[in-house]
């Protein structure tokens, strides 16, 4: 059955609606499954029951959801909630309130992302 | 101990032991920090707690007056440590003594002995220098506080009032200063710390104010390489406590049997992992140089755990 010009153009323009609502849904949600990643190296940190503080501090960070701390190179692997970031002066003002110094601040990588409907 | 070994101890007259059973009580309030016997200068994270017990015994029994006194003290000191930046950090400190004393008198072995809570300890201290350096940290922190007179000075048994010495509180307010520094680093830790306490007077009794020099190196025993993650580690100590008591007065006269210098030698261990430490040691007294026939101590047992919250 051949549609008509008018009824072509809705249907083209229903596909065309529901397919930038599809693309653009997937890019606010892949936004969102992203979690970043930091790495930071604290000066003064030399032993293991000084650690708790900084992990006390950070805890309190809005975002902050798990860090891993080595205490051979003082460096501090943190990870933020989807969504969320961390900025330098924040870090630094966290790590100084536990005691220590903050010796360099960098974003690592993107981390893992979750998968929808989970 | 022969008489060669105590050829360098000088004998005076005599004094109950006031002198070693307040020295124990100022050198064990003032150790919530990573030295057993002493205070550290190693910070308390903002908004984090500290929470100490230690426990203490003190065994003295080499009495030089001839009245084979024998003097037993048990301590349960209980810290709890606060930061209230990464710089000032609050401590108190709350005792549990039980203190006895035997003794011949005119042919008769008297025991008298009392518990119960003593006096509470509140002090601050406050970081004045820092420099952390990757893997280091040396700290300078004086601190300043007061003890107040929280326990019983007044106890009795059926010899009558309990010697201000063997009482659970001094029933005076004391204050005290300091200053302690710290440079750790991953595999050791200095520290050393001056203080003064000035005794003040109660019950027409002052005891000596005393003076302290204390020192402490740990060495990190275990692991000898350090692992990836934050790994628990296991320290030799190795601590000092010199410790001077002027005289005690006693209704404004001097007691010339009381108070004197000491120098302790405690070797120990400490466990320390992120959330808890487990420690313990023994104070040797090396040099005894004391006022009279005060009694000597033979050593002090320390043990306890620290947690953070």
């Amino acid at each position: 059955m051949k549609l008509s010009l008018a009824k072509s153009t809705f249907i083209a323009k229903i596909l065309g609606v529901v397919f930038l609502a599809l693309f653009f849904g997937a890019v606010v949600v892949s936004a969102q499954e992203v979690k970043l990643v930091y790495k930071i190296h604290v000066d003064g940190l030399s032993c293991p029951f000084c650690t708790y503080g900084i992990e006390k501090r950070f805890s309190k960070v809005k975002g902050m959801e798990g860090m891993d701390i080595e205490l051979k190179t003082g460096a501090i692997v943190i990870t933020m909630a989807a969504g969320t970031t961390l900025d330098e002066m924040t870090a630094r003002k966290t790590v100084e309130a536990a005691g220590f110094t903050l010796r360099d601040f960098k974003q690592v990588q993107e981390g893992a992302k979750e998968k929808s409907g989970e | 101990m022969d008489p060669v070994s105590r050829s360098f101890v000088k004998r005076r007259s005599w004094a109950i032991g006031a002198c070693f059973v307040l020295l124990l009580l100022f050198v064990s309030e003032e150790s919530p920090g990573a030295p057993i016997t002493f205070n550290t200068a190693l910070p308390v994270a903002e908004d984090e707690f500290i929470f100490r017990e230690q426990f203490v015994f003190d065994r003295s029994g080499d009495d030089p007056s001839g009245a084979n006194r024998d003097r037993e003290v048990f301590s349960a000191l209980s810290v709890l440590g606060y930061g209230v930046t990464s710089d000032f950090a609050l401590f108190g400190v709350l005792p549990y003594v039980d203190k006895s004393l035997e003794v011949t008198s005119m042919g008769e072995r008297q025991s008298r002995d009392t518990n119960g809570l003593g006096d509470v300890t509140l002090f601050g201290r406050y970081t004045v220098f820092i420099d952390n350096i990757p893997g280091r940290t040396f700290r300078i922190a004086p601190f300043a506080g007061v003890e107040l007179p929280t326990g019983e000075d007044d106890a009795t048994d059926r010899f009558g009032r309990l010697p201000a010495s063997i009482q659970a509180g001094s029933g005076s307010v004391d204050p005290f200063a300091g200053v302690v520094a710290t440079y750790q680093a991953l595999d050791f830790q200095l520290d050393t710390s001056v203080s003064y306490k000035a005794n003040t007077r109660a019950n027409n009794f002052e005891f000596g104010d005393v003076a302290q020099f204390d020192a402490s190196i740990q060495y990190r025993l275990w692991p000898s390489a350090l692992e990836s993650g934050v790994p628990g580690f296991l320290y030799g100590v190795l601590e000092g406590n010199l410790i001077h008591q002027n005289k005690n007065q006693s209704n404004g006269n001097k007691d010339p049997n009381s108070g004197g210098t000491t120098l302790f030698f405690a070797p120990g261990l400490q466990y320390v992992t992120k959330r808890w430490i487990a420690e313990g040691g023994v104070q040797i007294p090396v040099v005894q140089d004391l006022n009279g026939t005060a009694l000597e101590e033979d050593y002090i047992v320390r043990f306890g755990f620290r947690f953070n919250f």
